[in-house]
C-alpha cells in the first residue's frame, strides 16, 4: 500500500511539472515577454534592459528550470500588474474558489446521488426517466448562459438573490447552483449504473434471500459498492469545477482564482498566469491522488496489496 | 488483481432481459438529436440565402428593437436587433456556421491526435502505453479553459486559432476510447492472423483495427463536437474566443449581457440556439451509442 | 407438510416471446425430509426454487393453485411478509460461493445482519450465534474469522459461511440450489456430508436442487425429476432408482457413467436437444427424443400414478417394474 502511494505521489509531481513546462513553453513561443512587460510606452532599449534583467535571452529549458527552482522555494514570481509576489495574491483567491467549489460539489452530490440511487433501483420508471432527462438537459446547458438566466430570474424578475460578490450566504446560492449542476449529470449517471450493476450481483441476491430489509440492501450493501468509483469521479469533477470556475466567477464577479486568471490573461500578467496554471493542475493531481489513496484504503480487497 | 466478476454468466443472462436503458429512448433521442443537428446544419448552409439582412450591417437608428412577439416588434426584424442595430435572426443563422465549423473542425483535429495516441498506446502497449497514459493524464490535469484563454490571448483571436487550440486540447476522450478498443481488438484472433501473415503494423492498423473503431469514433466525435461548441461559446463570452464582429453565439450573449435588464432576448435567443444545438449533438451521440450497443449490455 | 406446492407456473417474458419456465409443478416437503429436484440445465429447477422465495425478476409472472408454508399462503403474501420468512424460517443457498458474499463487509457483519433482520436481540447475541455456527460448519478459529473479508477465504470456506448464514435464525426449511457444483470434488463431498449432518441434527427440511444423480441416491428421501419445465417423475428415492418409469428418467439413469461400462464403447446419451420453452409446447415435452413416442403423446399428459407414492408423466410407463441399472457411484 505504501509502495503504491509513493509511486502515485511521484507520478503526481512529474505530471504537475510536465503541465507547467508545457504552459511555460506556450508562453515562451507566443511572443516577447520583455515587450509585454515594457508595455506600449516602452522603447526598444527598455525591452532590451528587461530582457537582461529577467534573463529572457536564455534558452527555454534554462528559464524553466530557474522558475521551477524559484517555485520550490515558494517564490512564484511577481505579478506584472500588481507588483506583488504572486503567491500572496493567489492564496486568498484560491481559498474563495475552493470554498465555492466545495459547497457546489456537496450540493451536486446531495442532489445527484439520491437521484442516481432511485434511478438505479427502479430503472425505466418515471423517476429514472426524470433523472436521465435532467442529466441530458444539464449536460447541454452552457454554464454562463445558465448563470445569466438565473440572474434574470432571481435577481431581476424576482429580486431575492444577489448577482455579484460573496458577502452573505445568499451570494453563494446562484454561483453554487451554476457550478454544481454541471457535475450532476456525471455523478448521477455513475451512481445509477453503479447501483444497477450492484443490484444485479449475487451478493445482493444473497442479502435479499436472507431477508434483509430493502433499505439495508439498497444503502448498506448496494450503494457502498457503487460508491467506490464515485470517489474518483467526484475528485476529478471537483478538479474540473475549479478549473472551470473562470466562467462562474466572471459572471458573478467573485474574487476567486479563476477570475484572477482571466483578468491576468487579459492584462498579459504572465507570471501570474503561469503560477495559476501550476496551481490548478497541482490541485487536480493532488485531488485524484487523494481519491486513489482513499479508494485503496476503503476497499478491503486493495489493502492486501 | 482482485477478481472483478460479481455474478455468474447465468445470473447475468437472467437479468440481461431487463434493459438498462429502454431501446425506445435510444431511438427517440437519436431521431430528435439528428433532427436538431440537421436543422442547424441547414441554418448554417442556407444562411446566405435565407437571411433577411447582412449580419454585419449596423443601423444605429434601429437599435434594440425587440422580437416580433413583443408589442413594439416588427416582421422586418423577426428576432429583433442588438445594440448596434444588427438583425438578430441573421446573426443567429450565421452564428450556426461558426458553431458548426468550430465543432466539426475541432472534432477532426482532436480526433486525429487522440486516435493516433490511443491506437499507438493500445497496440504497442508497454513503455509506449505508459508514456501515452502519462500524457493523457497530464492533459486531464490541465485547466482547459485557462489554457485556451491564454493561447488565444497570446496568438490572437480568430476562428482558426480557436479551432486549433480546442483541437489540440480536447483529444483526451478520443485517446482513451481508442486505446481501450485497440487493446481489446489487439487480442482478437483476426489481428493475430494478420500478424502471422506478415502484414505490416500500418496495414494491420488500417485494415483490422481502424474499421472496428469507426463506430466508437463517431460517437466520441459527436460528444467532443458538443463540448467544443460550448467551449468556443464560453471563450467568446469571456472575450477571448472568436473576435467581434463575428456572430458567434457566445459573443452575442456576451454583448447582450450589458442590456440584460431591459433587453433579455439578446441573451435568451442565442442561448436557446446554443443549448438546442449542444443538446441535439449530445442526443445524437448518446443515441448512436445506444443503438450500436449489443442488446443486454450497457 | 411444511411446504406444499401445487401447480406452480412461472412465465418470464423475453424478446422471443413468453418463456414458460415452470409448468404445473407440484411437490411437497415435510420437516426433516430431503427432497431432491433433479434435471438438466434449463429444466426450470432453479426458477422453481427462486419462485418459492419470491426472488424472481419483477417481469416474471408466478401463479399456483396452492403454495403454502406451514399452512400460510405464500402467493398472496406481501413483500414484507416474504422478507420476514426469508432467512428466518425458509433459507436458500446458491451455487456460486465466490460471488455470494459482499466484498466490502466483514463476514461477521454479514452474518449478524441476518440475525438482526429477524430477531430483536443485539449484536452481541448475533456474534455469539455466528461464532457458534461457524464452528458448527467446520471453520476453525471462528471468532477471528468474523473480522475477515470474503476475499480472504477459499470457495469452500465461503460456502460454509453461506451455510452458516442460512442457519443463523434456525430455519425450518433450506433450499439449496446446486451448492457444491462450483467446488472441487473433494470439497463437494465434505460439504454435502456437512449439510446432511446439519439437517439431521437440526431436523430441517431440505430441498436440494442438483443434476448429480449420485448425490441424489445418497441423500434424497424423495426425488422429483424435471424436464423442460415440467415434473415428469416424482417418487421416493429408493423407488426411483429401482423402478424408474419415465423414459427420460431411465435414459438419465442409463447415461450415468458406470465403472462396469465396457471400455472403448461410446457412452450412452440421450439423442436430440431440450425443446425451447418459449411458446407453450403441447403434449409430452420429451416426445421428440423418446424411443417410445407415438401419436398419443401429442396431447397434454398429466401425472399418472405408476406405483405407491410414485407418479410419472408418461402414458407408456408400465406399472410393472422393469430392470434398470442403478446409478450407484
Amino acid at each position: 500500500m505504501l509502495n503504491y502511494a509513493l509511486r502515485r505521489i511521484f507520478m503526481a509531481c512529474l505530471l504537475t511539472l510536465f503541465v507547467s513546462f508545457l504552459t511555460y513553453g506556450l508562453i515562451f513561443t507566443a511572443g516577447d515577454p520583455a515587450a509585454a512587460i515594457a508595455g506600449s510606452a516602452g522603447t526598444a532599449a527598455d525591452a532590451e534592459n528587461i530582457r537582461e534583467i529577467y534573463g529572457f535571452d536564455d534558452p527555454l529549458v534554462i528559464q524553466y528550470l530557474r522558475w521551477v527552482g524559484n517555485v520550490l522555494q515558494g517564490d512564484l514570481g511577481n505579478s506584472l500588474y500588481f507588483g506583488q509576489p504572486v503567491s500572496e495574491l493567489i492564496m486568498s483567491r484560491f481559498a474563495v474558489t475552493a470554498q465555492v467549489g466545495i459547497v457546489a460539489l456537496v450540493f451536486a452530490m446531495l442532489v445527484a446521488v439520491p437521484l442516481g440511487v432511485a434511478a438505479g433501483r427502479w430503472p425505466n420508471s418515471l423517476i429514472d426517466r426524470t433523472a436521465l432527462f435532467i442529466a441530458v438537459v444539464g449536460q447541454a446547458m452552457p454554464s454562463f448562459w445558465f448563470a445569466l438566466l438565473l440572474i434574470i430570474l432571481f435577481s431581476i424578475t424576482f429580486p431575492i438573490l444577489p448577482s455579484s460578490g460573496l458577502d452573505t450566504w445568499k451570494h453563494f446560492v446562484l454561483p453554487v447552483l451554476v457550478l454544481g449542476y454541471f457535475s450532476m449529470p456525471a455523478i448521477m449517471r455513475l451512481t445509477r449504473s453503479g447501483m444497477i450493476s450492484a443490484l444485479e450481483t449475487d451478493y445482493i441476491r444473497t442479502a435479499r434471500a436472507m431477508g434483509l430489509s430493502e433499505r439495508r440492501v439498497l444503502f448498506d450493501y448496494a450503494l457502498r459498492n457503487a460508491a467506490l468509483p464515485l470517489i474518483s469521479l467526484s475528485s476529478a469533477q471537483f478538479g474540473f469545477m475549479l478549473a472551470g470556475s473562470v466562467v462562474v466567477e466572471s459572471v458573478f464577479a467573485i474574487p476567486g482564482a479563476g477570475r484572477l486568471a482571466w483578468e491576468s490573461i487579459g492584462r498579459a500578467d504572465l507570471p501570474t498566469v503561469q503560477a495559476l496554471v501550476l496551481c490548478f493542475s497541482l490541485f487536480y493531481v493532488l485531488l485524484t491522488l487523494l481519491a486513489d489513496i482513499l479508494n485503496a484504503a476503503l476497499d478491503p480487497r486493495m489493502r492486501m496489496k | 488483481m482482485t477478481e472483478t466478476v460479481t455474478s455468474t454468466p447465468k445470473a447475468q443472462d437472467r437479468v440481461s432481459r431487463r434493459m438498462r436503458r429502454p431501446r425506445w429512448m435510444g431511438h427517440a433521442g437519436l431521431i430528435l438529436g439528428s433532427t436538431i443537428v440537421l436543422v442547424c446544419v441547414l441554418m448554417a448552409l442556407l444562411a446566405p440565402l435565407i437571411s433577411p439582412h447582412d449580419p454585419y450591417a449596423q443601423d444605429l437608428v434601429s437599435r434594440f428593437i425587440p422580437p416580433v412577439w413583443h408589442e413594439s416588434g416588427s416582421w422586418e426584424h423577426v428576432l429583433g436587433t442588438d445594440h448596434l442595430g444588427r438583425d438578430y435572426l441573421t446573426r443567429l443563422l450565421y452564428g450556426a456556421q461558426i458553431s458548426l465549423v468550430i465543432g466539426i473542425g475541432t472534432a477532426i483535429v482532436s480526433g486525429i491526435i487522440g486516435t493516433t495516441i490511443g491506437v499507438a498506446a493500445g497496440y504497442f502497449g508497454g513503455k509506449i502505453d505508459s508514456v501515452a497514459m502519462f500524457i493523457i493524464t497530464a492533459r486531464l490535469a490541465m485547466p482547459v479553459i485557462l489554457i485556451a484563454l491564454a493561447t488565444v490571448a497570446l496568438f490572437g483571436s480568430s476562428l482558426t486559432v480557436v479551432m486549433l487550440t480546442l483541437g489540440l486540447l480536447l483529444w483526451d476522450r478520443f485517446a482513451l476510447v481508442t486505446r481501450a478498443s485497440t487493446i481489446q481488438l489487439r487480442s482478437q484472433e483476426f489481428v493475430t492472423a494478420a500478424e502471422i501473415q506478415g502484414a505490416s503494423i500500418l496495414q494491420i492498423v488500417r485494415h483490422e483495427i481502424l474499421p472496428n473503431l469507426l463506430n466508437n469514433l463517431l460517437i466520441v466525435a459527436t460528444l467532443e463536437m458538443a463540448q467544443a461548441i460550448v467551449l468556443e461559446a464560453a471563450l467568446s463570452f469571456l472575450g477571448l474566443g472568436v473576435p467581434a464582429p463575428l456572430p458567434s453565439w457566445g459573443l452575442m450573449i456576451s454583448e447582450g449581457k450589458a442590456s440584460i435588464l431591459f433587453e433579455p432576448w439578446l441573451i435568451t435567443i442565442p442561448g436557446v440556439a446554443l443549448f438546442l444545438l449542444v443538446l441535439g449533438t449530445n442526443l445524437l451521440g448518446d443515441g448512436l451509442r445506444d443503438i450500436t450497443t449489443p442488446q443486454g449490455r450497457n | 407438510m411444511l411446504l406444499n406446492v401445487e401447480n406452480l407456473n412461472v412465465v418470464i417474458p423475453t424478446q422471443g416471446g413468453p418463456l414458460h419456465a415452470v409448468q404445473d409443478v407440484s411437490f411437497n416437503v415435510s420437516k426433516g425430509e430431503t427432497l431432491c429436484i433433479v434435471g438438466e440445465s434449463g429444466c426450470g429447477k432453479s426458477v422453481t426454487a427462486l419462485s418459492l422465495l419470491g426472488l424472481l425478476p419483477k417481469s416474471a409472472t408466478r401463479s399456483a393453485s396452492r403454495m403454502t408454508f406451514d399452512g400460510k399462503d405464500m402467493i398472496t403474501m406481501s413483500d414484507k411478509q416474504i422478507r420476514a420468512l426469508r432467512g428466518d424460517r425458509l433459507s436458500m443457498i446458491f451455487q456460486e460461493p465466490m460471488t455470494a458474499l459482499n466484498p466490502l463487509h466483514t463476514l461477521g457483519r454479514q452474518l449478524t445482519d441476518v440475525y438482526m433482520a429477524h430477531r430483536r436481540g443485539d449484536r452481541k447475541e448475533a456474534r455469539e450465534r455466528a461464532v457458534y455456527l461457524l464452528e458448527r460448519v467446520g471453520i476453525a478459529r471462528a471468532a477471528e474469522r468474523l473480522g475477515q473479508y470474503p476475499h480472504e477465504l477459499s470457495g469452500g470456506l465461503r460456502q460454509r459461511v453461506v451455510i452458516a448464514m442460512a442457519l443463523m435464525c434456525e430455519p425450518e426449511l433450506i433450499v439449496a440450489d446446486e451448492p457444491t457444483t462450483a467446488l472441487d470434488v473433494t470439497i463437494q463431498a465434505e460439504l454435502l456430508r456437512l449439510l446432511a449432518e446439519l439437517q439431521k441434527s437440526m431436523g430441517l427440511g431440505m430441498i436440494m436442487i442438483t443434476h448429480d444423480l449420485g448425490l441424489v441416491s445418497r441423500i434424497a428421501d424423495r426425488v422429483v425429476v424435471m424436464y423442460a419445465g415440467q415434473v415428469i417423475e416424482n417418487a421416493p428415492a429408493k423407488e426411483l432408482f429401482e423402478n424408474p418409469k419415465h423414459p427420460y428418467t431411465r435414459a438419465l439413469l442409463g447415461s450415468v457413467p458406470n465403472p462396469s461400462h465396457p471400455r472403448m464403447q461410446p457412452l450412452p446419451s440421450i439423442p436430440g436437444t431440450v425443446p425451447s420453452l418459449v411458446q407453450k409446447m403441447e403434449g409430452c415435452h420429451f416426445r421428440d427424443r423418446c424411443e417410445l413416442a407415438s401419436e398419443e403423446c401429442r396431447v397434454s399428459i398429466p401425472l399418472l400414478e405408476v406405483g405407491t407414492e410414485h407418479a410419472a408423466r408418461c402414458i407408456k410407463a408400465e406399472p410393472e417394474t422393469s430392470v434398470a441399472r442403478s446409478a450407484v457411484p
